[in-house]
């Protein structure tokens, strides 16, 4: 595992008490996904955005070893990038518009870009497989159309750190598996990534490590396969779950489940007689055992 | 390659933006109750005193350089509000801004104000500044308490010009007699222009214009989004603070001296958007400049309509910008209702 890059200690911040995060401490490693799940309002987002030094938290977060207010923020532009979950600018900006402004901490000239940055942004694009859309307004595309050029702006960026939230909400299976391989190749070629997923699957699937929040603390750190247990997900999501391993790659495969102690009051009250939540069987399969492919109807 | 291409437009846009300022402004200078031949105006601009020579020189040269000055501030004053608040129905009317500038243009000229007694001739703009900045500051406050939106910062503008446009008539009616001129002045007219405005608007724009467009890459940047912004290394805070302080300058240049003229700031950026797109680079400069010729052709309008009696050119522009705004409307409502 890499180096340390980004040394968070004792970290807390919040909104007139509510929510936020508490005493949050962590190490994010040169080369890693640290992939950060946690129930709404756990905190995921307010510690993005306090790495990102768009929040002034208490407590100290070190780059490198300098405390990150010491930076000017031209400067953690270069070095660290962050993705908002959701795209708030203009729906008419081109696809070429987005990307560019990924240079903007590095340029040099006060209105164009030079010869390089249009290459990095056209390189960005290609990457992502946009560079077809360049001239396409952003609120025509696709979501995942837009998560992409999102992204190409973040390569645009040249980063040493990626922040990203939810990169996969409201996308199809094919686009989230996409996003998460171009995340986890940037983290082999070095670059540190740090993506708030909800989906427990892909946390599980292409996280190096995980961060488990729940109301503003830290509750868990580490592989995959070392914290995503049943007590704890219950203790964090308030869910059961079954849990099977990966039979190749060794890591957790989460099937998340109800009980019925779990609901809240008005449920069980729905519920009233309902001894037990009914589980969905698959007839066909009694069994339950795994389909080989077979798909006879 | 898409720096290099708009490179090449922004130079092209210059150009045919020069051509077509000159003809227009020719136009401008020929026409009117007496016609006055382009081979003599030409000769007039480079010092021959022939007959004539007073019309051009002191009415329809200042009265034309009025108009461009005018047309220029409203539209990249309008170009950045609605860059700046992501609305594309914003402008410096219906922010309240402009509301704010003629009220303060009011107060100067009815009550004449010694708050700006040691340089007395900019008692108007001066005062007219601070009313915009009031009346701006005023609509972002109400728009936030409202929450924020991009509908309730139109509403709250909207209440905001309303609140000043009465406050304006009751200044009017207090002033009796001392308000006569200004009642003709508020229809807004480019009658007034005078050399003596014009040493003080065209400096004082040109500097302005110049600060926006320095900005316009940072401006870009401020429309992904506040957040993408700021991590991108923008200072968003101390970027907007200046355009709001340039584009209620802007605005009360404009009001100052010639009094209401609508939906210019509005509909300018919006023809040159469909035309450049959201590029501040060349949104602003085409702006600029199709405010301008807006401006010229509806001075020429107001003069040769109903000639020789002249209409009010704040008139013609909300004649003629009123359905275009409310296409915009109806359009949005379409694609986002």
């Amino acid at each position: 595992m890499g180096r340390v890059v980004v040394r968070v200690e004792g970290v807390s911040w919040s909104y007139d008490g509510v929510g936020g995060i508490r005493d949050v401490s962590l190490e994010i490693r040169e080369g890693e996904v640290l992939g950060v799940i946690g129930p709404n309002g756990s905190g995921k987002t307010t510690l993005l955005r306090c790495l990102a030094n768009l929040l002034k938290p208490h407590g100290a977060i070190y780059l490198d070893g300098r405390s990150l207010e010491g930076i000017r923020p031209r400067e953690l532009a270069k070095t660290l990038s962050y993705i908002p979950s959701e795209y708030e600018g203009q729906p008419s900006l081109t696809v070429y518009d987005v990307v560019s402004a990924g240079r903007t901490p590095h340029m040099r000239g006060l209105w164009w870009e030079s010869r390089e940055d249009e290459e990095i942004v056209w390189e960005s694009m290609r990457v992502m497989g946009v560079d077809g859309l360049a001239g396409r307004r952003v609120g025509e595309l696709s979501s995942g159309e837009r998560q992409k050029v999102r992204l190409a702006r973040a390569l645009a960026q040249r980063p040493r750190i990626i922040l990203v939230d939810e990169p996969t909400s409201h996308l199809d299976p094919r686009n989230q598996i996409e996003i998460m391989e171009v995340l986890r190749l940037m983290a082999l070629r070095g670059v540190s990534v740090v993506a708030v997923l909800h989906d427990l699957n892909l946390a599980s699937a292409y996280s190096d490590r995980i961060l488990v929040l729940k109301d503003g603390r830290a509750v868990a750190c580490g592989k995959p396969s070392e914290i995503l247990g049943e007590s704890l997900l219950r203790d964090v999501f308030g869910i059961d779950v079954r849990i099977l391993v990966d039979p190749e790659l060794g890591r957790p495969i989460i099937i998340p489940l109800m009980d019925k102690e779990l609901l809240g009051a008005g449920l069980k009250e729905y519920l009233d007689g309902v001894k037990e939540l009914p589980r969905l069987k698959d007839t066909a399969h009694p069994g339950g055992t795994a389909r080989q492919g077979k798909d006879n109807r | 390659m898409m720096t290099q291409a708009r490179r090449l437009r922004l130079l092209s846009i210059i150009f045919l933006g020069i051509i077509l300022t000159v003809i227009l402004s020719l136009a401008s200078l020929s026409l009117g109750a007496s016609r006055i031949g382009l081979g003599e105006i030409v000769g007039i601009l480079v010092g021959e005193r022939v007959e004539g020579a007073r019309i051009i020189l002191d009415i329809r040269l200042p009265r034309l350089l009025s108009a461009i000055v005018v047309g220029a501030s409203l539209s990249a004053a309008g170009a950045v509000m609605q860059g700046l608040f992501r609305n594309p129905l914003v402008d410096p009317y219906i922010g309240g801004v402009a509301s704010g500038a003629a009220f303060g243009a009011v107060v100067s000229m009815v009550f004449g104000l010694s708050l700006f007694s040691p340089f007395s001739t900019y008692g108007i703009p001066l005062s007219a500044f601070l009313g915009a900045l009031t009346a701006l500051s005023m609509t972002l406050i109400f728009s936030r308490m409202g929450g924020g939106s991009p509908l309730s910062l139109i509403l709250s503008g909207i209440a905001v010009s309303f609140l000043f446009s009465a406050a304006t008539s009751l200044a009017l009616v207090i002033g009796g007699e001392k308000s006569f001129g200004a009642f003709f002045w508020l229809f807004g007219s480019f009658v007034a222009s005078s050399w003596r405005h014009l040493a003080f608007t065209i400096p004082a724009s040109t500097v302005t214009l110049g600060y926006i467009l320095l900005h316009a890459r940072r401006l870009n940047v401020i429309l992904l989004g506040d957040e993408e912004a700021r991590q991108l290394g923008v200072n968003v805070a101390l970027l907007r603070y200046g355009m709001l302080v340039s584009l209620s300058l802007l605005t009360a240049l404009a009001v100052s001296f010639n009094g209401i003229i609508g939906f210019v700031g509005l509909v300018a950026p919006h023809i040159a958007r469909l035309t450049v797109g959201e590029d501040y680079r060349l949104l602003l400069p085409l702006s600029i400049l199709t405010g301008s010729w807006l401006l010229l052709a509806s001075d020429l309008a107001s003069r040769l309509l109903m000639a020789p009696a002249e209409l009010p050119v704040g008139a013609i522009t909300s004649l003629a910008g009123a359905p275009i705004f409310l296409h915009l409307l109806v359009r949005r409502a379409g694609r986002y209702g």
